[in-house]
């Protein structure tokens, strides 16, 4: 497996193991497309009833991530925070305003200050 | 006689000018929305630095402070860096020093009390409020997530506050603005329905006005509401939906009620102290303001 798809099994599982975010999205149900544009790879992470899991491809998707692959490895490790790669255009979130909000919060709190 | 304007991010149909007295001052107060535009905000800014006595940012913090923690607000930094002559001010004295005071009066006057359930909708802006509410012994639900992020989640204690305060504010003060607050034609939108347990479960809803209404439901029965930035027009929809108690803690004018960072120019006009100086708490309590208490109306009960 991929540096990034190994980091996305890792944020996957630090957000099932978070209680409180298991909570916050117990309602929050959507398919995340994580996308380099610098390798021909993807992947795809499914929020559903407060538990995230990476899945194989499953129709459209609700936010799509893209950016370099070291980038984004960055941001789902917890190695740098997504705000400033978002405001600067290295990390293109597509989707709802609330959604990227909320994928921008998810990372905060799994990695911390 | 001085002069204060309050450079809002806000709608400009919410703009008004109003006098008021206070210290021995008589003090003008215009209120100017920029509808979301920061870059007339800078200009408005630059046009009246050195013209007026104190400048107010509206729609838009220069810091928030959570528990012993403050945070900077860019946009409104850079709001504030505008001025170079003229004070400009947020509100966060007002709020520091005044806002827990009418909290205090409030359980005093026995309009809220202990084991009452309080919806503040925004405490990160509002942490002495929030503070307060809980030092009375008001259950707390604060609703940051929920009406900046539109995540159903409430935060039962300061505690907690604090820390997702510790883990986002840094980053999410980055955003826009705009992103975590409504500004512009947002001021004026029809309220969203979402999260309307919480305002059930709630005998007082306590904060910013504009999230109240983005949010308020049909009905208020029973409740206080505790705010402030209020129009004639606002104060009749929340008597129209049965609200109990409207208390502000500005004083009404003319049918309006200014916000924090109007009173708190006013003040720095008219006294020449600003916060953080170790003037400013006898300052607010030598101004002898009072909070806006209004029952309904009987003419609603009817």
């Amino acid at each position: 497996m991929s540096a990034l798809g190994d980091t996305l099994e890792q944020f996957v599982a630090a957000c099932n193991h978070n209680l409180r975010l298991q909570e916050m999205n117990h309602d929050w149900d959507r398919l995340i497309l994580v996308q380099p544009d610098d390798a021909a790879e993807e992947h795809w992470i499914r929020y559903h009833a407060g538990v995230a899991a990476v899945v194989a491809a499953d129709g459209e998707p609700d936010l799509i991530v893209e950016g370099a692959s070291g980038v984004l490895v960055s941001i789902f490790s917890g190695a740098s925070t997504p705000t400033e790669p978002y405001m600067s255009g290295d990390l293109r979130v597509r989707g709802s305003q609330d959604d990227v909000m909320r994928l921008d919060i998810i990372a905060l709190l799994i990695w911390g200050e | 006689m001085k002069t204060v304007v309050s450079v809002s991010l806000g709608s400009s149909r919410r703009d008004h000018a109003a006098m008021l007295t206070i210290l021995g001052e008589d003090v003008q107060l215009v209120r100017r929305g920029m509808d979301g535009s920061i870059e007339r905000a800078l200009d408005t800014i630059h046009a009246l630095d050195g013209h007026v006595d104190a400048l107010g940012l509206g729609g838009v913090d220069r810091w928030l402070t959570v528990g012993p923690r403050r945070y900077t607000v860019p946009t409104g930094e850079r709001l504030a860096q505008a001025a170079t002559d003229t004070p400009v001010v947020d509100g966060s004295g007002i709020k520091a020093v005044w806002e827990p005071m009418v909290v205090q009066r409030l359980v005093a006057e026995g309009i809220v009390h202990a084991g009452q359930t309080a919806l503040m909708v925004s405490a990160l802006d509002r942490y002495p409020m929030a503070a307060a509410l809980d030092t009375a012994g008001l259950h707390l639900v604060c609703g940051d997530l929920m009406f900046s992020a539109r995540i159903d989640y409430p935060i039962r204690t300061l505690a907690e506050l604090e820390e997702l305060g510790q883990r986002l504010v840094p980053e999410m003060v980055k955003l826009p603005f705009q992103q975590l607050y409504p500004v512009g034609a947002d001021q004026d939108a029809v309220p969203d329905p979402r999260f309307l347990s919480h305002f059930e479960e709630a005998d007082v809803v306590a904060g910013d006005f504009h999230f109240i209404r983005r949010y308020l439901p049909g009905r208020l029965e029973g409740k206080v509401v505790l705010t402030t930035t209020t129009t004639t027009a606002d104060v009749d929809q929340l008597w129209s939906r049965g609200l109990s108690t409207l208390a502000t803690t500005s004083p009404q004018l003319d049918g309006r009620t200014f916000g924090t960072n109007v009173l708190e120019a006013a003040l720095v006009a008219a006294s020449g102290v600003q916060a953080p100086d170790s003037r400013w708490e006898d300052t607010v309590r030598a101004a002898g303001l009072a909070p806006f208490v209004r029952r309904r109306p009987a003419r609603e009960d009817a």
